[in-house]
């Protein structure tokens, strides 16, 4: 996060609300939810590629965070256990979406950490016209990200969109930042295949 | 030259995370290795085009906690049923109100709700001197039922009385009719008569007694019921205006300590920057 807004500044700032929150303070809660909704519906957005699932991610999770809120020991550690929570939210999510499809979605959730099968569509190969509109360069990255494996896909997320510093991510993960840093590092190297039309477009348009 | 960076120390590079001299050391190794800085740039463009992906807006849920307990999710199946369902709901709503012309209003009388033509609002507070008059006018009502109840009963115990009478009178003539020689004497008979009116005088007054006893009873209920139920509305009242003073305090402290927080993370942001441009 560059830019820092008042959101940004208050979100960091909400020590004092969690601790009414671990107290049963009800209003304290709904702030805080207020404070991190969006942060982690837009996680899990981009995590799944669903607005439906998403939104359920984001509701299990505050529901999760609300039951277990007073066990956090340390406020300050609030930031990773909340996306820790999240994380774990969406892996049931996905179990549960596995279970209704009835259809094996191992190759576009795979949880082993290898490369998912999917490969972006072949648009995305060839040169693509002068000009992209914003939706689509949106939409390209969004699917360049769902081709990442699971374990790169959330470390990609978590420090490019969510802005967590590399020890949060370990500790949310629960690896070693050692761990992360490799794991962004090849997620980085991936998109960039996968993406290299779309990073030389932008590159010419921006010299 | 041995030494490599390794893929967390590229990470590291990327985000401006090294120390000075590990970051002059791969700059230095970019320069005479053009395959590696090739990697890094790439690696940096890739960086750069992520941002690309913009936030999407979402619609908080209201009062997350209400339902904690028994939550249904909002959007538990598909996002567009739940504003589907409720849109629906509130013109289903709005036509019923419509045909039956609901009516809905909350002013200082408090909320009302009405079918056809709202009627005027009841007075609420009541002044010391209506307070009197209810007063009044519910013991003059008692006591009205309990005259009228203990004129009829008068009424009543006077013609038993009399038709008792009636019947000893009566008797005494029989028994004088049929035993003209009697032993009994004229004396006895007088006793007996006397004897039998003190008895209906002392029924008659511990009748009254009582009565009189239990209106006053009634009345001292009537008066301690409604003095209770004042107090009972007064503490109520008391104790909501403490528990709303109590949250618009707690509410007023947390915003001004956010508000603080905020603000003064905006003058140091804005001094930074000021002593940056300097």
């Amino acid at each position: 996060m560059v830019n820092e807004t008042l959101l940004d500044i208050a979100m960091s700032h909400a020590d004092r609300l969690i601790l009414k929150a671990q107290s049963g303070d009800e209003a304290a809660f709904n702030k805080l939810v207020s404070l991190w909704y969006k942060r982690i519906y837009n996680y899990a957005y981009k995590y799944a590629g669903s607005h439906d699932i998403a939104m359920d991610i984001a509701q299990n999770t505050f529901i999760a965070v609300h039951q277990k809120i007073a066990q956090l020991r340390e406020v300050n550690s609030f930031k990773p256990w909340l996306y820790r929570i999240a994380i774990n939210c969406s892996h049931e999510e996905i179990r549960k979406q596995k279970r209704i499809s009835g259809i094996s979605l191992d190759s576009t959730f795979s949880e082993d950490g290898e490369e998912r099968k999917i490969e972006i569509e072949d648009d995305l190969r060839y040169q693509p016209d002068a000009r992209l509109q914003r939706q689509e360069l949106a939409e390209l990255i969004m699917a360049g990200l769902q081709t990442l494996s699971e374990e790169q896909r959330l470390v990609v997320i978590m420090k490019e969109y969510e802005g967590l510093k590399f020890r949060e991510i370990a500790d949310a993960l629960e690896i070693s930042e050692n761990t992360a840093k490799s794991r962004l590092y090849y997620g980085l190297k991936h998109l960039r295949s996968k993406l290299s039309n779309l990073i030389y477009e932008n590159q010419i348009e921006k010299s | 030259m041995s030494w490599k960076p390794n893929e967390s120390d590229i990470v590291d590079y990327l985000y401006g995370e090294l120390s000075p001299e590990l970051q002059k050391k791969i700059e230095e190794y970019m320069q005479q290795n053009s395959d590696f800085a090739k990697e890094v740039n790439d690696l940096r463009l890739t960086q750069g085009i992520l941002p690309s992906l913009p936030d999407e807006e979402v619609i908080l849920p209201l009062n997350f906690t209400s339902t904690h307990e028994d939550v249904k999710p909002i959007a538990r199946s598909r996002g567009w049923i739940y504003p589907l369902s409720i849109a629906a709901s509130i013109a289903a709503i709005l036509v019923v109100g419509y045909f039956t012309q609901f009516s809905m209003s909350f002013g200082e009388e408090g909320f009302r709700m009405a079918f056809n033509e709202a009627p005027p609002a009841q007075e609420l507070s009541l002044s010391e001197a209506e307070i009197n008059a209810i007063i009044d006018s519910r013991v003059n009502l008692a006591s009205n039922t309990w005259n009228n109840q203990i004129a009829e009963l008068k009424t009543s115990f006077a013609s038993q009385l009399q038709h008792n009478q009636q019947i000893t009178e009566s008797e005494i003539k029989r028994v004088a009719a049929i035993k003209p020689q009697t032993e009994i004497e004229d004396e006895q008979m007088l006793a007996f008569i006397s004897q039998l009116k003190e008895e209906n005088r002392i029924m008659m007054q511990t009748f009254y007694q009582a009565s009189a006893d239990e209106q006053q009873n009634y009345m001292r209920r009537i008066l301690l019921d409604f003095q209770d139920y004042l107090d009972n509305q007064r503490r109520e009242d008391l104790r909501f205006i403490q528990a709303n003073m109590l949250e618009l305090k707690s509410t007023s402290e947390l915003n001004q300590e956010e508000t603080d927080k905020i603000l003064a993370n905006i003058i140091t942001t804005v001094n930074k920057q000021y002593s940056l441009g300097q």
